[in-house]
């Protein structure tokens, strides 16, 4: 069954909070991307985006993740659901070191809001 | 743009399915749906085989047809001496770097730690990707020796 990809932007005290929920692969990603790049031009000091409800995601949703904090000035962190298929990929795909990643959106918030170099 | 078909089907003890797709982003989607319904069926990692199958179409989609109009790709999938083997192949130009793609380059690479056995047959008539997992208790023992980790 497909779970159709949604993706909400939320600015809060300055961060962007972007929630996704559904599958993400080729034929969506782009949808994540222009989220990513829509919080950044909502003038906020930093991104959380929030995949704990996204049951499946592969490399197509990393590439706009890791684009985003490539190219993008605010720092980001990401949310993903202990032991999910998105905190496996990011495992397999040993990205931690370029995209924070925590399993408490509170934990997150925080690093991003005292780290500013957080996104590297 | 040939149109997608499907024949799944289902003989005696042997699950099978295949599939003829557009080489289009919706047809990852639909290329994992159908691997992953089968791989629940016969008790293979559903998780590796998602993502596996997922990385191999889009490869497909993103790199095999640049300078021409896309051409198809079948996937097939079939359970032989005990796993589960899926087998996506395309028509396409094969595999060579591509600059012009804002991609990770990481597929290949996934592909390569979730399946038990991996074949990459690449020629300028197209490029074949087969994937072998394991079924039963075998594919639950590689899934709890996996790493969990890439969490702060």
């Amino acid at each position: 069954m497909t779970i159709a990809l949604q993706v909400e932007v939320e600015l809060r005290d300055g961060v962007a909070f972007v929630t996704a929920a559904g599958e993400i692969d080729l034929s969506n990603a782009d949808r994540l991307s222009a989220a990513l790049c829509s919080s950044t031009s909502a003038d906020s000091d930093g991104i959380v985006v929030d995949l704990r409800a996204v049951p499946f995601m592969d490399s197509s949703g990393l590439a706009a993740l890791l684009n985003c904090a490539r190219e993008l000035d605010p720092p980001l962190a990401t949310v993903v659901g202990e032991g999910s298929p998105v905190a496996r990929l990011f495992g397999l795909a040993s990205i931690s070191s370029q995209v924070p990643v925590f399993t408490d959106l509170a934990e997150a918030e925080t690093a991003v809001r005292g780290a500013p170099d957080l996104a590297g | 743009m040939s149109a997608p078909s499907s024949m799944p089907s289902t003989r005696g003890d042997r699950t099978r399915f295949e599939l003829s797709l557009a080489v289009e982003p919706e047809s990852v989607t639909r290329a994992r749906h159908a691997a992953v319904d089968l791989a629940r069926e016969v008790d293979a990692s559903e998780e590796e085989v998602a993502l596996a199958v997922s990385e191999a179409v889009s490869n497909s989609v993103v790199h095999a047809f640049r300078d021409r109009e896309p051409g198809t790709v079948e996937v097939t999938a079939d359970v032989r001496n005990g796993r589960l083997i899926v087998t996506v192949d395309d028509d396409g130009d094969g595999m060579s770097p591509d600059l012009d793609h804002s991609g990770l380059g990481l597929g290949l690479a996934l592909i390569s730690r979730l399946a038990d056995e991996v074949t990459f047959s690449s020629s300028p008539s197209g490029t074949t990707v087969s994937m072998a997992f394991a079924i039963g208790r075998d594919a639950d023992a590689s899934e709890m020796t996996e790493e969990a980790g890439g969490t702060a």
